[in-house]
């Protein structure tokens, strides 16, 4: 089937009224890696998916809440732990420390109790041992009710670590952000920026971008729009053309799968000057010596 | 009405941290969206008491599962809202088999346009997603009513393009073109909103 006969399937996909063939034709023709119409599926899917919006909302009644409290927190306490239903949840590894030595002190208290049961037992002392007994099932709820506690804090201490260790990322993140941005306010504020525009080609009539240099402090910047996020399989490459039409490959990048979009710094070749065009290609992962996919994004820079 | 304000984690963060086994991020997830989740139950079920019951089933399937959300594929909201639609449109079809096919089917078509609330329902997310359910009516507004009815029957009730075509008397051809039309313009309209 050619794309524009799937694109009208992939609609009736997205507004949930295609048939299970039509839905079988789609996936066989996004598994040969089609990016136009990969493309159009992320964005009908998208557009439908907001349809309930125009919904006005109706506030459950409070026992939708209550009953979802108490699902998970079953869950959490019969199985130990959370991690019976969370396959990525922390493993619960008793270690030593205050809190994991409770439940031992306590078991010796129990065994202890036992021991004094068996003696009373002996005096035939009734009421007594019926106390005690009464103070062993107290002990053993204590026990369970601490084993819990234990379970709960180790919990939270990975959580922390966990959380810890994301927000060091983050700041790494924010860092190399932030260098990045001092670098392109340098390169915009100087007086020899220069602009060209990036247009999309068929299929990728809605991608756009630009790309920024400043020739004095050889700095470059590409900008790019609505291309898709590609599969770890596949690469967006850079290519820089000479006014003779020989290509040179200048960077790899993808975009982001949330925004669709990207700011890359292509690696300029030693002489700027000679070249007139900048093209966006789509490669196999690691890049080509030479494009062997369609140019998606093209413009003019001499 | 305590909202989201209380915390601050974007929705993308709560996933995460539900993936992480946290359950606080559910309750979060759930005072932000339960309302218009239940809406979209409703809508399609036809039913309050199922249609809490189902609510109920699709946020215990997210903490079980919260593993499977892929942020690449859209916002949380859109995966959430995307699997309770699915969830529901699935029980309604084996209702619909158990009950003989077009008596639920007619129900459905019904009120097929109504996305009116039981009275005396007062909407409760409105700060979260008040400016994006504006956007999301202004652009279904701008759409012709053939249009509108089309995607309407395919998404909320659940019907095939064939089923859709026998509904309301608009031929197959004009289903498919109407269908792709409204979603063209409504994403157009709603671009900046992912
Ligand atoms: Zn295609």
């Amino acid at each position: 089937m050619q794309c524009e006969e799937i694109q009208e399937l992939i609609y009736l996909e997205a507004a949930g009224a295609a048939d299970s063939a039509m839905v079988a034709a789609i996936r066989a023709h996004l598994a040969t890696g089609c990016l136009a119409c990969q493309a159009t599926r992320a964005e009908a899917m998208l557009a439908s998916a907001q349809l309930p919006l125009n919904l006005a909302p109706c506030p459950p009644s409070s026992k939708v809440k209550d009953e979802l409290m108490r699902r998970v927190k079953s869950v959490a306490a019969s199985s130990g732990a959370m991690s019976a239903g969370h396959p990525q949840a922390p493993t619960q590894k008793p270690t030593t420390g205050k809190l994991v030595m409770w439940p031992l002190v306590i078991s010796s208290s129990i065994a202890a109790a036992f021991l004094l049961i068996a003696v009373l037992g002996l005096q035939t002392n009734q009421q007594l041992t019926n106390k005690v007994i009464g103070d062993v099932t107290t002990l053993h709820q204590l026990k369970k009710s601490l084993a819990h506690e234990v379970a709960q804090t180790n919990a939270i201490s990975v959580a922390m670590k966990n959380a810890i260790t994301s927000e060091h990322h983050k700041i790494a993140v924010l860092k190399t952000e932030l260098t990045t941005a001092q670098g392109v306010e340098k390169m915009i504020g100087s007086p020899a920026m220069e602009m060209a525009s990036l247009r999309g080609m068929p299929p990728m009539h809605s991608a756009w971008g630009r790309v920024m240099w400043n020739g004095k402090m050889k700095m470059w910047k590409l900008c790019a729009f609505n291309l898709p996020h590609l599969p770890n399989s596949k690469t967006y490459e850079v290519w820089m053309i000479t006014a003779h039409g020989k290509k040179m490959p200048a960077g790899l990048f993808n975009t982001s799968s949330k925004t669709q979009s990207v700011m890359m710094t292509p690696h300029v070749p030693p002489n700027p000057h000679a070249m007139a065009e900048i093209a966006v290609t789509v490669e196999p992962a690691g890049g080509s010596p030479q494009p062997t996919g369609a140019v998606l994004l093209t413009g003019r820079i001499g | 009405m305590t909202l989201a304000h209380k915390d601050q984690r974007n929705d993308y963060e709560l996933m995460a941290a539900l993936a992480r086994g946290d359950h606080d991020s559910l309750f979060q997830l759930y005072d932000r969206y339960s309302g218009v989740m239940l809406a979209l139950c409703r809508r399609v079920l036809g039913d309050a008491a199922e249609a809490e019951q189902l609510l109920l089933d699709v946020f215990t399937e997210v903490w079980q599962r919260a593993d499977r959300y892929d942020d690449g594929r859209g916002s949380p909201l859109t995966y959430l809202l995307t699997l309770c639609r699915s969830r529901a449109i699935d029980r309604c079809r084996s209702r619909r088999s158990r009950q003989g096919k077009w008596a639920a089917h007619e129900t459905a078509t019904d009120n097929s346009l109504g996305n009116v609330p039981d009275p005396g329902v007062t909407p409760s997310d409105g700060m979260v997603l008040g400016e994006q359910s504006r956007l999301v009516r202004q652009a279904m507004d701008s759409l012709t009513e053939p249009q509108r009815k089309v995607l309407e029957l395919g998404y909320f009730d659940g019907l095939s393009q064939r089923e859709i075509a026998e509904a309301t008397g608009i031929p197959l051809g004009t289903v498919k073109s109407h269908v792709r039309m409204a979603l063209i313009q409504l994403r157009q309209k709603l671009r900046n909103m992912e």
